[in-house]
């Protein structure tokens, strides 16, 4: 779980965080109600997760809660399979 | 009566980025067959009819969840080149259930920008005491309550 949490956090900050942007995100920051991800931005997250862990999201699963921190994220991905 | 509001701007630019990522995925993964035939490529236009769906899954009060999926909202060029929203499967439940009788979209797009503003029109208004008032297709009124 732990290794899930380092390749999804650092998926995030390669994909979301601007060069000049020097806020720190990590397992447990709000990603979406804290304005690094947003709807358009989830699609992709979404997909990466789906690619990399060989699963399926369901679109009702992919909440704006469920994506919220990293921690969520992982806790969803492990719902579906994930490892 | 208005019921529902909502809007949202795409940098085009972001959306040539997204397209451009070679595991793709991401046309299927949010337009319909008919939106993407009719976009042809543009990232112009897509970012339009992206944010179009978002603008309208905004109104809905709901954003993309609970049941609202990105391919249950459905951004169509009409002949005129004016564009229009149609609603499918969750999407459609959500507009049906909030009283939408009718989805006003507006949207625009230059080489950096689209943007897209939609109004739901419901089928509800209210009378002098706050009541609400629900019509038919002929304007006759159908069913009172009291005010939400």
């Amino acid at each position: 779980m732990d290794e899930m949490k380092q390749v999804v956090l650092e998926y995030v900050r390669r994909e979301y965080l601007e060069e000049d942007d020097d806020r720190e995100v990590e397992v447990d920051t709000p990603l979406i109600s804290g304005g690094i991800v947003d709807s358009f931005s989830m699609v992709s997250l979404k997909r990466f997760l789906e690619k990399k862990y060989g699963i399926q999201i369901p679109d009702a699963d992919a909440s704006p809660e469920a994506f919220d921190t990293v921690e969520s994220i992982v806790v969803l991905v492990q719902r579906f399979g994930g490892k | 009566m208005v019921i529902g509001i909502g809007m949202d701007v795409i940098s085009v630019a972001r959306m040539k980025r997204e397209l451009a990522r070679p595991d793709g995925g991401f046309l299927d993964a949010v337009f319909t067959e008919a939106e993407i035939t009719q976009c042809a490529g543009s990232a112009k236009e897509l970012a339009l009819r992206f944010a179009g769906k978002e603008a309208a899954a905004k109104a809905l009060g709901t954003g993309i969840s609970e049941g609202v999926s990105w391919d249950g909202i459905e951004v169509l060029q009409e002949a005129s080149g004016s564009r229009r929203i149609v609603w499918h499967g969750g999407a459609r439940l959500r507009a049906e259930t909030i009283g939408a009788r009718a989805a006003w979209l507006s949207c625009a797009a230059d080489s950096e920008l689209g943007v897209a503003y939609v109004v739901l029109e419901g089928w509800h208004d209210q009378d002098e005491r706050g009541d609400n008032l629900f019509y038919d297709e002929h304007r006759e009124i159908r069913r009172r309550t009291q005010a939400f």
